[in-house]
């Protein structure tokens, strides 16, 4: 029931939003280590406290978007395309 | 075998589809032309069409063309067939794609001092009251669809996506008939 | 029976409109205005349930929603509700009402005799007891004897649809802090909704005495929500609260028949102004029928004219109870009133009104078996009685603050937990902040209510508000039980034992004796808990903790939370374009994901048969409408699929299609779909029905990702398009006579090549395209077209072909469905599409992940056929054994088992470690304790080559 702020829609209900995982996870070159590899594909933040998550506006513009999330108090802190 | 036939309530006949209640009349228009433009060049395209703004769901208009914005580079565009016959399929340079979607949406019109009330039903928004975002999308969650909404002076425009508006249609058909 | 009695005049009832109803099958009336609970008491019914474990007869304890006893199951008409809360039940004609889990009546229950066996079922016993042979042996008949109610399963309420508001300000509490706080709200110009509990507002200015702007505090009440009303609020009575959620979203639940509604609102500030409620004292006995919280009491008096009982002991701690006292005595009951504390100036006024006053005294047990007969005090002294009015203190309800994640705090003065550190746009005024007044009350609500602005505060004659302190806990473990929670049948004895079992903790103290979680929530007993608890354990009312509130604050029928989302609207369906046609046909529809699809065209199990055989032998139509049609556009478009998709797309000429794999980063197979290049910048992407939105989603990420966004756009097409599948060795002759203004020669149109065409006066694209591996065209027009494409096949002689018999021809050429033959691991070297992992350099999602350990093993499984031993097919999900070193394992499963119309025996498709080199190798199959042999075979059993293609 949360409301997120999307940078181009404005505020709109959580529903309309999709979760993507975390954001600021740039793609290693295919040279990089299995472990390397595996961290990126497998390893969570699971930040407790302010989070960056990417959400796609599925329902809206459909545009992908990271979300300063705050995962305990569900606080937004600000939001931003993932292309700019 | 599982036959779930019965269960599914036909779609309505498009051409004459009409809901009546609550306050509202309801029914399913067809713009001439409905087209899908993203890029660079859609600003100045629209302009050449006479459409000098972009609209999202908060801002009134009710007569052809308008262009809906549904992502900050991509509108859809409705028009007269004159108008679409400027317009072809695919990408022209530079910065135009263009997809035709006259079939693929289905337009339904809410008319009636109702309409906002049915609104509050259909979800969250409390569209047509807050400020207008340049930006923001003509999308929005209604009944659980996604549906492109633009606000008129006797109601709301919905555009639904054709596999879709059956459903969009069941709902309206059902809350219509409620009085509460 | 009891002595309470109806008053001749006062009250809100209407005397005018009285209303039958019954209990128990006894016929009993009431009036207009009356609630169930105030009926009965009214009626002179005193044992209305049965307790939950030892069926001891129970009364009414209270008022309102802290009513833990009265839980009745209800019918009118249609409606039947199996836990009827008779305190919030408006009286209606024709009511009837029965107890539940009784066994006869509640009056006589024949499982009383379990009160006697106590000592056996104390709390958590089913940890200790009733474990040999085995607990499920003794689980069903406890079962039975347990619960409440009974569902009836044939009850279909059909709840109003949910309404969403937003608003500036929401007021939880129409009370004097909850009133002035929403006028003061209204004045400062603020959008407000006041919500309020019961079905007046008022709170508890509807049955204590106050003046407020010079008038009656229930006039003035009324008076105020007019106002509001009149100046744009809303105010809704009858709707309670249930739950606060993130971002200052509350919902509420406005009661009504079948179920009531729900309002979703979002505010941007919330006010709780919720008051606060009476505790009981814990004695022995105290569940008896007759003892209740005496501002309950006071409240049957003055809002339904109904006196409790005629000899009343009042026993209290606190100067609060003395008011009702003096009413009841003015009401012409005998009351005595026997108060813990000496010396208060109250107990001087009250025996000069001639009320009885036994001071520095208590009560240790209520005297008489199935309802009170009098009281025994500490000191030995006996009162006789037909009421026993306690009250053991007040407790704030601050649910909606903790529920907001704020931390109550105790405070020792007034005995209670209060909201603690205040919490980012809520507001907590009134009894429910720890107002000692009404004054302070008013003031609190109004400050409120305008959020710092200026305040005008309604005046009132001052009435303070006692408190009384923490719980005493001194009679709570005399000889004769004390109950804690009434509705879990847990007594202090049990948090005793909850103790001496080191359950020290709230939390462990909760879930072992099941203290507070009972539906009413713990209203009245979680503080007295907490009270027994740190009693036991040594510790401070303060450091004993507190647990946790959860929404619903009130239970909430399923019936009102789904609302209209029932039936066709609990879960939309995309719809094809031509479905009228399909319904004409007599097809099966069936739900294919998201979509409503024809299975087949006809009931008897031949339809499929039929249909692949004239798929084989003839040509066949199907609806492919839902299948993606996703348009990418601009210079990079090619860039952007080259990355996207596994298979190489960017060197694909313009009008040829390919069949392409696209992957998750993990490796696995995201989904499959044949690509068009339609032009040097314009593909289209296909993909499964099931996948357009994810497909979509996916270029767009990448889009945004990778991709200067002016270069390459993602439009989804598939609505705009109506597309049907022409296929089988006469397939050519019924496109002839579809007249498409296409050269059909082989040379000019070959397979996997598209053009351009013509249907109705409309452009249309013709893709030659094969999902069941004979000669195929897959025409395209607008979906406005569709059903008239449909008629004009048919009648150039295609059959309809339904998806389920697609299924078997697909799987008689080894083609793949992604999800069925593939799962979340499930490489393309896996399916035997290993090439492009060989020679693309370039990066494409999913590049590294091929080349991992785990992707390069042996052992992997891999895309087989499976020849059945036998005539019947093979059960799907069958797993395939080996029985190396003696151990069963499975070493992979059936993944598609199909009848054959062209071979004859049936055809299966499975994913088996290292199938591809194991051909020939004859296998035992399992499932479900059957046993089948199959043989391995290569995953095409129909025309390897291919050449049917082109027949």
């Amino acid at each position: 029931m949360q409301i997120f702020h999307c940078p181009f829609c404005g505020p709109r209900p959580d529903a309309e939003f999709h979760y993507a995982g975390d954001a600021d996870k740039p793609r290693p070159a295919r040279d990089c280590s299995d472990e390397e590899w595996a961290r990126y594909l497998l390893m969570r933040a699971n930040a407790r406290g302010v989070a960056r998550e990417l959400w796609v506006h599925r329902a809206g513009c459909g545009r992908w978007i990271v979300l300063a999330r705050d995962t305990v108090s569900h606080e937004i802190g600000g939001s931003e395309p993932l292309n700019p | 075998m599982f036959d779930r036939t019965a269960f599914w309530s036909p779609a309505p006949d498009w051409r004459h589809a009409r809901l009546e209640g609550r306050g509202l009349s309801i029914a399913a228009v067809t713009p001439p032309a409905l087209w899908r433009l993203s890029g660079t060049a859609v600003p100045s395209l629209l302009a050449s069409l006479g459409v000098s703004r972009t609209i999202g769901p908060r801002e009134a208009c009710d007569d052809l063309p308008y262009a809906l914005r549904l992502s900050p580079d991509s509108v859809l565009l409705a028009c007269s067939a004159a108008a679409a016959a400027r317009l072809q399929r695919g990408f022209t340079a530079p910065g135009l794609a263009q997809t035709e979607l006259t079939d693929g949406i289905v337009c339904i019109d809410l008319a009636g001092p109702g309409a906002a009330d049915l609104m509050a039903l259909a979800g969250e928004q409390a569209l047509g009251t807050a400020a207008a975002r340049p930006q923001e999308s003509a999308r929005v969650l209604f009944a659980g669809l996604t549906v492109a909404v633009m606000l008129r002076s006797d109601g709301w425009r919905l555009h639904v996506e054709r596999p879709w508006a059956p459903a969009l249609w069941r709902w309206l058909a059902e809350h219509v008939a409620i009085t509460s | 029976m009891s002595t309470s009695r109806r008053l001749p005049a006062g009250g809100e009832i209407d005397r005018s409109r009285p209303l039958n109803f019954s209990f128990d099958g006894r016929a009993l009336s009431g009036y207009a205005g009356d609630t169930v609970a105030s009926a009965l008491l009214a009626s002179g019914v005193q044992v209305l349930a049965r307790s939950f474990k030892y069926h001891r007869p129970r009364g009414l304890l209270g008022v309102d929603h802290e009513e833990p006893n009265a839980i009745l199951d209800l019918r009118l008409g249609a409606r039947h509700d199996p836990n009827a809360r008779a305190t919030l039940e408006p009286l209606a004609e024709g009511l009837q009402l029965s107890s539940v889990h009784a066994l006869g009546t509640a009056g006589r229950d024949l499982l009383a005799v379990l009160d006697r066996g106590a000592r056996f079922i104390p709390a958590a016993f089913y940890y200790k007891t009733f474990m040999w042979p085995h607990w499920h042996v003794y689980e069903g008949m406890i079962r039975r004897l347990a619960g409440l109610g009974r569902v009836d399963a044939r009850s279909r309420a059909q709840a109003a649809p949910h309404r969403h508001l937003a608003v500036d300000l929401c007021v939880v509490g129409a009370g004097a802090a909850g009133l002035a706080a929403a006028r003061g709200a209204v004045a400062a110009g603020r959008s407000v909704l006041l919500v309020e509990q019961r079905t007046r507002v008022g709170g508890a200015l509807l049955w204590r005495d106050a003046t407020v702007e010079g008038e009656p505090g229930s006039r003035w009440a009324g008076r105020v929500a007019a106002g509001l009303e009149a100046a744009g609020a809303r105010v809704l009575a009858g709707t309670a609260a249930v739950g606060l959620y993130d971002h200052n979203a509350v919902v509420l639940h406005e009661r009504g028949p079948d179920g009531g509604r729900i309002w979703q609102v979002r505010a941007r500030e919330i006010v709780l102004t919720t008051g606060a409620i009476e505790r009981p004292l814990l004695f022995g006995d105290n569940d008896r029928p007759g003892v209740m919280l005496a501002d309950a009491a006071l409240e049957y008096l003055r809002r339904y004219a109904v006196v409790a009982g005629e000899r009343i002991v009042f026993a209290t701690g606190n100067d609060t109870t003395y008011v009702a006292a003096q009413a009841f005595a003015a009401a012409g009951a005998r009351c005595t009133i026997v108060d813990s504390r000496t010396g208060s100036p109250a107990q001087d006024a009250a025996r000069a009104a001639g009320i009885e006053v036994v001071a520095g005294a208590r009560v240790e047990r209520a005297l008489g078996r199935g309802r009170v007969e009098g009281a025994r005090l500490a000191s030995g002294a006996t009162l006789s009685a037909d009421l026993l009015a306690v009250s053991g203190g007040w407790t704030p309800l601050i649910h909606l603050y903790c529920q907001a994640r704020g931390r109550p705090r105790w405070d020792e003065e007034r005995g209670t937990l209060l909201p603690g550190e205040p919490v980012a746009g809520l507001r907590v005024a009134g009894a429910a902040g720890g107002a000692r007044s009404l004054a302070e009350a008013l003031a609190a609500g109004a400050h409120a209510g305008t959020g710092g602005g200026r305040v005008e505060i309604p005046d009132c004659d001052d009435r303070p508000f006692d408190w009384g302190g923490p719980p005493d806990t001194r009679m709570a473990f005399g000889e004769r039980r004390a109950w804690v929670d009434l509705q879990n049948d847990v007594t202090a004895k049990d948090v005793a034992l909850a103790v001496r079992e080191n359950f020290r903790a709230v939390e462990h103290l909760k879930r072992y004796t099941t203290l507070g979680m009972a539906s009413d929530q713990g209203r009245t007993s979680n503080v007295n808990g907490l009270a027994l608890l740190a009693e036991r354990t040594g510790r401070t009312l303060a450091q004993a903790g507190v647990t946790t509130f959860r929404p619903p604050f009130l239970p909430v029928s399923l019936a009102a939370v789904a609302g209209t989302q029932r039936g066709e609207l609990q879960a939309p369906l995309r719809r094809l374009p031509a479905e009228e046609v399909h319904r004409a046909e007599g097809a099966e529809l069936r739900e294919y994901g998201d979509t409503l699809r024809p299975a087949a065209y006809g009931t008897s199990h031949d339809a499929l048969l039929r249909e692949c055989r004239a798929a084989r032998e003839r040509c066949v139509i199907l609806d492919a409408s839902s299948l993606g049609k996703i348009e990418v556009q601009g210079p990079d478009a090619a860039a952007l699929l080259d990355f996207v998709f596994y298979t190489r797309l960017s060197n694909l000429a313009p009008g040829r299609l390919r069949y392409a794999l696209a992957l998750a980063e993990s490796g696995a197979i995201f989904d499959d779909g044949v690509v068009l290049r339609v032009a040097a910048e314009h593909f289209v992407v296909s993909c499964s029905s099931s996948h357009v939105r994810a497909m979509t989603a996916h270029l767009e990420e990448w889009r945004e990702d990778r991709f200067d966004l002016s270069r390459v756009f993602v439009h989804d097409a598939t609505p705009q398009w109506a597309t049907m599948a022409i296929s089988g060795p006469q397939s050519r002759r019924v496109l002839e006579a579809l007249a498409l203004g296409v050269d059909l020669d082989d040379a000019a149109f070959p397979h996997m090549s598209a053009h351009d065409g013509v249907f109705a006066g409309r452009r249309a694209r013709i893709a030659r395209v094969s999902f069941t591996g004979e000669r195929s065209y897959e025409v395209s027009v607008p979906a406005g077209l569709a059903a008239e494409l449909w008629r004009r096949a048919r009648a150039a002689g295609a059959e309809p072909l339904g998806v389920e018999a697609l299924g078997a021809l697909r799987c008689e050429k080894g083609f793949i469905l992604v999800g069925v033959e593939t799962d979340g691991e499930t490489m393309p070297h896996d399916i035997g599409m290993g090439r492009a992992r060989e020679t693309r350099t370039d990066a494409y999602l999913g590049d590294r992940s091929l080349f991992t350990p785990a992707a390069c093993r042996s052992g992997r499984r891999q895309l087989v056929g499976v020849a059945a031993a036998s005539a019947a097919p093979l059960p799907v999900g069958a797993h395939a054994l080996s029985r190396a070193g003696g151990r069963r394992r499975s070493v992979g499963w059936v993944t598609s088992s199909h009848p054959s119309a062209a071979l004859g025996r049936p055809v299966a498709l499975a994913m088996i470690e290292d199938g591809a080199s194991r051909h020939g190798e004859e296998l035992e199959f399992e499932h479900f304790g059957a046993m089948h042999r199959g043989t391995l075979v290569a995953p095409c059993f129909l025309d390897p080559s291919g050449a049917r293609l082109n027949v």
